[in-house]
């Protein structure tokens, strides 16, 4: 059994402790211990500090955007670090995986103006997974009201993230397709509270189960699972990449 | 009494499409007479339709029953084959997309259609499609800014769709080369005619609501054979993706429209088939979903019904509107290929 320590304001983090008893019990951040930390302003120094403060794992819930100097500090780290990331589930990112080549990823984002380098953060993410692996740009456009980028994998693969903002209530859509003969199309929509991920082919359209585990139990449960991997999470790996390519986008024209 | 109409080309898109398209609109138009160039085509359509045959264009624009041209010949050979209906004394003529492959060329024959009073289609199905004058309704009430409009196709063979309104084979269009990262000046080539054979379909619908091409962002060829571009057009901002498939998934030919108050997405069924109009779906800021119904005419069987309407003088001709499409898709294709080029070499 794992003790699991909860940063303020994450009591969501409860139920998915408790959903995953025996395997967890709520304690004090000790030596030891799952920290659970909230992913707002400064997050990267609060994650370097609980490392050094004897946690075995860290999960960072919905980080916010940060340097790559303050990331860098948490990849120094030798222990998983999960980052809950709920418009790019893990497990969703799994039933998108798909062994066929993308000849082209297009993915459309919308959402709040006020947090765009969030939600067109985890725009990019798709398009690095439906890309199958990480992402250059190529081309870019940027006006008030929309982001663009052009990208290109390693492989080759093509893929356009464009990011429409709007006003300060909207929520969050995320729509993205890998174009190829079998065709993924995810859809995230906060509003409809939808996250699916399909895949259709000469024989229909199947969409993926709906996932009914809690994002918190989700994170918890991978980082439970980690800590038995000797192979680290590629999540802060992935953020990095992922924010890297949203800072690209909206650098001033040289 | 319907207008006869006489068909010139007799491949897929006689066959596939328009042929079968009139027996739909058999209260207004009856098929009279096909030509081909010599395939031999033209004949088994008249002999399965009752209509007459001939090579060429000479015994068709002959034929005192023909009363409207329909021009599904070509591209290269669509501006000749208007100006022969006109010589002929035809004040009516369907043309498939496009009327011209260069901005001179489709200046010249809309004025001279205009000068000889005639009345013209042309056949980008989807800007016919009552979905599309559904949305536009509700876009132009709500009043919202367009912010940004993408366009997302993957489409499947044609052959799959022919298949479902055809009951035997269909003439095969000349294949393209394939795509060759190396070949700029081939991928630029291919990525214009695209624009032209393809996104001519939705950019009538963009010019709709985003007036004023501005600029291409960027453009490149996508293989097997497609493109992937953005434009800056009238304030906002496009994104046109496109990509033809060997096989595998059934088509997927997405609209989707962004504005300062809500999203409105349309899904056009695919081509050649007769479905209905396309489905549209409004996502508001309130997070309200409204799904609107379709409508049991398709923008094939719509744009004929346009014609018609024209003849019976229900509504007028805007020849200034259809060079503004011709001129906008153009350009696109233009500045698309020299972007392609371009950026092939930075």
């Amino acid at each position: 059994m794992t003790a699991v320590a909860l940063a303020p304001g994450l009591e969501r983090y409860h139920a998915a402790i408790a959903e995953l008893a025996p395997r967890a019990h709520p304690s004090f951040p000790t030596e030891g211990a799952v920290w659970v930390l909230s992913g707002t302003r400064d997050w990267c120094r609060r994650a370097e500090r609980a490392g050094r403060d004897g946690a075995v794992a860290i999960v960072v819930d919905e980080p916010v955007p940060a340097t790559d100097r303050d990331h860098a500090r948490v990849a120094g780290l030798a222990i998983p670090v999960i980052l809950s990331r709920r418009r790019v589930r893990a497990d969703l990112v799994v039933d998108a995986a798909t062994q066929e080549a993308a000849h082209l990823v297009t993915v459309d984002g919308f959402g709040p103006r006020s947090s765009w380098p969030t939600w067109a953060r985890d725009a990019v993410g798709w398009a690095r997974v439906l890309g199958g692996g990480c992402l250059e740009p190529t081309a870019r456009h940027v006006s008030s009201d929309v982001l663009l980028v052009a990208l290109a994998s390693a492989s080759g693969v093509p893929a356009t993230v464009t990011c429409t903002l709007g006003g300060p209530g909207s929520a969050v859509a995320i729509d993205a397709v890998a174009l190829a003969p079998r065709r993924v199309e995810v859809r995230i929509d906060e509003t409809a509270g939808l996250a699916e991920a399909a895949t259709v082919s000469d024989a229909g359209r199947l969409v993926a189960p709906t996932r009914f585990e809690s994002t918190e139990r989700l994170a918890l449960r991978r980082a439970l699972d980690a800590l038995g991997d000797t192979t680290p999470p590629a999540d802060l790996t992935e953020l990095r990449h992922d924010e890297a390519l949203v800072r690209a986008m909206a650098e001033p024209a040289g | 009494m319907a207008w006869g109409v006489g068909v010139i080309g007799a491949g897929p898109g006689a066959v596939a499409l328009h042929v079968p398209t009139l027996a739909r609109v058999a209260d207004e138009f009856r098929l009279v007479h096909v030509a081909d160039a010599g395939s031999g085509r033209a004949a088994e359509i008249a002999a399965r339709t009752g209509a007459r045959s001939s090579v060429g264009i000479g015994d068709l624009l002959s034929d005192s029953e023909v009363q409207v041209v329909a021009v599904c010949s070509p591209p290269a050979e669509h501006a000749a084959h208007i100006r022969a209906a006109l010589a002929s004394g035809r004040k009516a003529i369907f043309c498939e997309k496009p009327i011209a492959t260069d901005a001179e060329e489709a200046r010249a024959v809309l004025a001279e259609c205009a000068e000889a009073g005639a009345l013209l289609v042309v056949g980008t199905h989807h800007l016919f499609d009552p979905a599309w004058a559904r949305a536009k309704r509700h876009l132009d009430a709500a009043e919202g800014r367009v912010l940004s409009v993408t366009l997302t196709l993957a489409l499947a063979p044609n052959a799959r769709y022919h298949a479902v309104v055809v009951g035997g084979a269909t003439p095969t269009s000349p294949s393209r080369p394939p795509m060759d990262p190396s070949d700029v000046d081939l991928n630029a080539f291919i990525v214009r005619q695209l624009v032209m054979g393809l996104a001519v379909h939705d950019l009538p619908l963009v010019r709709d609501i985003l007036p004023g091409l501005e600029h291409v962002v960027y453009a490149r060829a996508v293989a097997p054979v497609g493109f992937d571009m953005a434009l800056r057009t009238g304030g906002g901002l496009v994104r046109f993706s496109a990509v033809m498939l060997p096989e595998g998934a059934d088509t997927l030919w997405r609209l989707c429209v962004t504005t300062t108050r809500d999203r409105v997405e349309i899904c056009f069924p695919p081509p050649f088939v007769h479905a209905g109009s396309a489905r549209t779906t409004v996502r508001d800021g309130q997070g309200r979903c409204t799904t609107f119904r379709t409508e049991p005419v398709d923008g094939y069987e719509a744009e004929w019904r346009a014609l018609a309407s024209l003849l019976r003088g229900e509504t007028a001709m805007e020849y200034a509107e259809l060079l503004a499409d011709a001129d906008d898709v153009l350009a696109v294709a233009e500045a698309a290929a020299a972007a392609v080029r371009s950026g092939a070499r930075s």
